[in-house]
Order: structure tokens, then sequence, then C-alpha cells
């Protein structure tokens, strides 16, 4: 093929016009062909609002943070709402303690797969600890929650199988179907009459894949109607319970046993990176499934085992979250006022009904600016734009932690208006 | 440089879910069709009624597959590729004049383009040969100045090519889901399996007042 003559430079559409998916695909003769134009894009885009992401944090994430400014340079002390750490427990003097002491004793990493010499006596007990949390025989430890979904799912599926995922399904879902190499079907989100039509006349194995909450969104998984759905046409379900375990249902299993479902679930899937601010991910269930994914899991069995003093400090935030239900009752309680502020103040938050809330900018051009004047008085939160959310349906992403007081809220909410009523997207 | 300009006064483009092995089924083996998701390919309607052009006044409908953009050291990005694999146009003029330099697809009886706008939204009605086509309604957003850069493949039995395209005018987009697209029974789609194209709009872009571009065809 000849090559396309370059254009002039003023007739190219600006950087605001291309976005990462622009730069995904690209065919051709080298694999580095996509650099060129992709280097030229992120030199605009990056400093127009693409250094808010991942600036480099030099504290703890608790509720205050100091941040380096990814354009400027400059260190800031900023109200951290952007961190999961929903029930505030990564920081806590015992988790700390229980992580250090683990370093003391184990040394740095686990040296090992999972299934060969990489499994530590702390790796069991965190698992024992986790299993008996969500009420179930036993439990198997991923590196991360990433792993987990692509671990479980491909040691479960096959090809001629087929995976109903829901179309807002975290990635490691859909990599984990991909991996599978079954049919990979999309439903609507939390649409159970989509769902039963694209059940409708598949034959064979069928795995049904829903979130607890959905992460950009904030909702709750429409769980009772999806699993009678996948119940009536013989299919089985796995909640991925990624931002909900540890904080719904009565004990805190998930979304599962805030409906009352936790025994209708085939497969529970969590992660230690939300809720505990850790890292790590999990399946639970029954003993014979546990050892078959401990086999087949190929994301655990050909990586490194979970740091032994990550373990450890999991263990101990585990056994906090046992002896202390009242953090939930403070996140929840956070949350409902938070809501209530947000209401008052005319503050968009789309479908949330969690902790996870989307302050909506619905305006692609402007959130970038918006998000760097929030961030330049005090408020540390990410912008979320397209294509990880629907064109025109940007948004800043709030995640409340029972960390924060009601000061700290109030002092958001006080930033977060003032903001969008300058900009024009709220009254 | 510019090889031809059109000035149009609306268009339409919709995009939608089409599984992968169906949109395989409609282009060339050698061009890869993108994925929304996984599994799922891009089909993409799109009409125009170009009031200004080196063949006068016409309108056209493009049925295409988005696909992977053919990128070469130095080159501009498209935002976009498309392999069309039904094209029609009001005018036989354009056909002639086009298809020896550019082996499009086209269909070759004059169409029917009946565009019309109503409350926020605008809708397409095309008829080819006298027999229904497609009807095709979108809704609107909030309108801006946009510049598209688009590369458009076409590979017919002595050779391909490829086209970069500029679209400048008026232009909004959304991705709502609210518009629809009902294809009817037709010859100039008959490659295209209608049962399988799925729900609503992906994306729905409305053009105005606007100048289209064809900028370079290099030969495949």
């Amino acid at each position: 093929m000849e090559a396309v003559e370059p254009r002039d430079e003023e007739q190219r559409p600006v950087f605001s016009g291309y976005d990462y998916s622009n730069f995904y695909y690209g065919a051709g003769d080298d694999v580095l062909n996509l650099l060129d134009p992709f280097r030229e894009w992120y030199n605009e885009a990056r400093p127009a609002g693409y250094y808010l992401y991942a600036e480099a944090m030099s504290s703890a994430p608790t509720t205050r943070v100091r941040v380096r400014n990814g354009k400027t340079g400059r260190e800031q002390d900023l109200l951290n709402l952007a961190s999961y750490n929903y029930l505030g427990i990564s920081y806590r003097p015992e988790v700390k303690e229980a992580a250090i002491k683990a370093v003391e004793r184990y040394g740095l990493g686990s040296s090992g797969s999972p299934i060969l010499s990489g499994t530590f006596d702390v790796h069991i007990e965190l698992a024992d600890a986790i299993a008996r949390f969500k009420d179930k025989a036993a439990a198997i430890l991923f590196p991360t929650g990433y792993s987990a979904n692509v671990g479980f799912i491909s040691a479960m599926m096959r090809p001629g199988d087929t995976i109903l995922l829901d179309q807002y399904a975290h990635a490691s879902v859909v990599d984990g179907a991909i991996l599978a190499k079954s049919k990979t079907i999309f439903f609507r989100h939390n649409n159970p009459l989509d769902l039963e039509r694209k059940l409708s006349g598949v034959k064979g194995k069928k795995l049904v894949v829903v979130e607890g909450v959905y992460s950009m969104d904030g909702d709750v998984c429409a769980l009772p109607e999806l699993l009678e759905v996948t119940r009536r046409h013989g299919a089985r379900i796995l909640i991925d319970e990624a931002h909900s375990t540890f904080l719904f249902g009565p004990n805190g299993r998930g979304v599962a046993e805030h409906f009352g479902l936790d025994k209708e679930i085939d497969f529970h899937l969590g992660t230690f990176s939300k809720s505990l601010g850790g890292q790590g991910g999990f399946v639970c269930g029954r003993r014979d499934l546990i050892d078959y994914v401990s086999g087949f899991g190929r994301s655990r069995f050909f990586s490194c085992n979970l740091a032994p003093a990550l373990a450890a400090g999991l263990l101990a935030g585990v056994r906090i979250l046992e002896r202390e239900p009242q953090l939930r009752a403070k996140l929840w309680s956070n949350v409902a006022y938070l809501r209530r502020r947000f209401a008052e103040e005319d503050i968009d938050i789309g479908k949330s009904t969690s902790q996870v809330m989307p302050v909506m900018v619905n305006n692609d051009a402007k959130v970038f600016a918006i998000a760097e004047k929030i961030q330049d008085r005090g408020l540390y939160l990410q912008p979320v734009t397209y294509p990880a959310v629907p064109k025109h349906r940007s948004r800043l992403r709030v995640s409340v932690s029972a960390a924060h007081t009601e000061a700290d809220l109030e002092e958001a909410v006080g930033v977060l208006s003032g903001v969008l009523r300058e900009e024009g997207i709220c009254r | 440089m510019s090889l031809a300009s059109f000035r149009y006064s609306r268009g339409l483009t919709g995009t939608f879910e089409l599984p992968t092995e169906a949109a395989k089924r409609l282009v060339h083996p050698s061009v890869e069709p993108v994925e929304v998701h996984h599994g799922t390919s891009v089909l993409v309607v799109s009409a125009f009624d170009f009031t200004e052009s080196p063949f006068g006044p016409y309108g056209e409908l493009v049925l295409a597959v988005l696909v992977a953009p053919f990128v070469r050291h130095g080159q501009v990005m498209p935002q976009a590729a498309l392999y069309p694999f039904a094209v029609g146009t009001t005018n036989a003029a354009i056909r002639q004049m086009v298809l020896p330099q550019w082996p499009l697809p086209y269909w070759q009886e004059d169409l029917v383009c009946d565009f019309s706008a109503g409350e926020g939204q605008r809708k397409v009605v095309v008829t080819a040969g006298g027999a229904p086509s497609l009807e095709m309604t979108l809704y609107e957003h909030e309108w801006a100045e946009e510049t598209q850069l688009h590369q458009v493949f076409a590979i017919g039995p002595s050779g391909g090519s490829a086209a970069l395209i500029t679209t400048r005018g008026q232009y909004s987009d959304h991705e709502d889901g609210r518009g629809d697209l009902k294809l009817h029974p037709h010859p100039m789609h008959k490659g295209l399996d209608v049962a399988a194209i799925e729900g609503p709009p992906l994306r729905e872009a409305c053009m105005a007042q606007g100048v289209r571009t064809i900028d370079s065809l290099v030969s495949l």
C-alpha cells in the first residue's frame, strides 16, 4: 500500500477529537506505527487533563493525602475522595503492625507459586478467615481481583460454553471470558428482560456474570430478577462483589446477602483492594469447587502468591471487620449524608445507590478543566470520561469511606458545588 | 490538498452492534472489524444530503463495518476506518465517475433518500428501485463545529484503495441509545444478517451545514 500523504497540521482534528479508543486498533506492517500518532496526541492530551491520572501520592491513602501535581510537580495536600478504602482499614495501626511483623518473619515476598512453594501459614489463615466471614466452606486467594475473575472464569468455562455478561462488566470479567474461549454474549445493563432474550435457546453450559455494585455508576445489581431468569434457563451465576463485599448485607457478606440470596448464588468472588484497601482477590464456595479452581486457575497457578506481609495485613483487616460492624454503619451513615447534601446542592449522582457516587458532569469537553479546578481547591477526585463511560456521560467518581468525617464530606460538597455552579453544570 | 469537495446540508450516521462473525462476512479478509465488546463489531449506517459536488446535488447511503485503520509510520491517524459493503446514491453520474477510480460496492439503481427533521430528531427513509430499503431515526444532542477524519476502504476484483476523508461542519452525537433502525428485506444489503443487528444505536451522530473532502486516494 502506498503511504497516505500527511495532512497539513491545521487540517487535523484537534486532540480533543481523539481519545484512547482511537489508538487501540491499527493495521499495518509494523507494531510500532501506532506510537507516533499516539505520542503526538498524548503530548497534547496530558497537559490538557490526562495528567490528572496516576499522579504520585506520597502519603497513606487516608482521608487526607499528599499528591504531586502531574502538571506542575508541586506537592498538594488534598481531601481524598478518590481512593477505595471504603472502611478505612489499610492504615489502621493493627493492620500496619501485622504487616510489619510479617515482613520481619517472612521477608518481602512469597518466592513461589501458591501451588508449589509460595503458600505460607498466613495465606491459609486468610483463606479460612474469608471463608468464615462469607459463610462458605472454603476460599481460594488470587494475587489481584483482576486475576481472580480471569482465573476463575477461565478455570470453569470452555470453548463451546456460553458466558453471558452484563454490558458494564469489569474488564477482568471480559478478559476471563476471552481466555475461556467460550461464546460471549453481553446483555443490557441490569436488564433481566434482555438476559431472558439472550438466554433463550442457548444450549450447553451457561454462566451468567454480574457485579454486586457497578464501579462506574455505583448502582446495585438487580440480583433477584436476574437470578430468577438465570435459574429458569438452567444457567449458573457468578457474582463479583469487588465493590460490595464487607459492606452490604446484615453481616457484610455482600449484595447477595443484602437480597437474602447468598445461598442461591453459585459462585462468589471478591477483592481485598476495595473495602480493605489492600490487594488481592478471592473466590469462595464449596470445597470441591475451590480444589478444582486451585488446579485450573491459571492466573493464580502461574503467578507468585500474595506477599505474606500483605496477607497478614489483610487478615488483621478481616478481624477488625468481624469485631467492628459499626464501621459499616458509619459508612452507610456517610453515604446517606452525602446523598442528602448532593441532592440539596442539585448535584447529579446518576443511579448510584452505594458508596460509589458518580458526580455527573455530562460534558466531555469540560470535565478535565473542572477536575483540575477541583484539585486546585483541595479535593482529590479523578475524572472519568469516554471511552470508560458513554460519550457525554463524563463524571467525577467519588468513593465514600467510613473514615470520612461529616466535616470532610461537607468540605467536599462545598468544593464540588462551587466549581460545578461556576461551570454551569448545576444550578 | 483535496481531490474533491462535497458540501452537505444534513447527514445522519448511526452505529449498531453486530456480531463479529456476521461483520467478518461483510468485509474483505484483509481487513479486521473493530470490536466494541469481545465478539461484537460495529455496523455503520450513514446517509448524507449533498447540495454541491462535482456531480451536482445528490443523496448517498453507505452501509459499512467499522474496521481497523491502516497506519504507516508518519501517517496521520484517522479517528475511524470504514469498510463499506453497500453504497447507494440518488444520482447515477457519481457512480459512473467514481467507480473506475474507487471500487466502492455501488448499488446500481438510483435511491430516493427522504430526509426529515422533527423535535430534536432526524430521520431518513431510503427506497431503492421502488422498494423500501431502510428507515433510520436518530436523536440530536448539543451541536458544535467539528472535524472528523475517516479512512474508507474499498477492495474490488482488480485491487483496492483507501481514501482519507474529512468531514467538517456542525456535529452532534451521543450514546443514549434513543434512535432506531428499520432495515427492510432488500437486495442492496442482502449480505447483512438483519436479525443479528443488536438493539438501539451505539452512537447517534447528526451533521449539518458542512463540507466533506476526499484528501487522498491510494491504491492498496
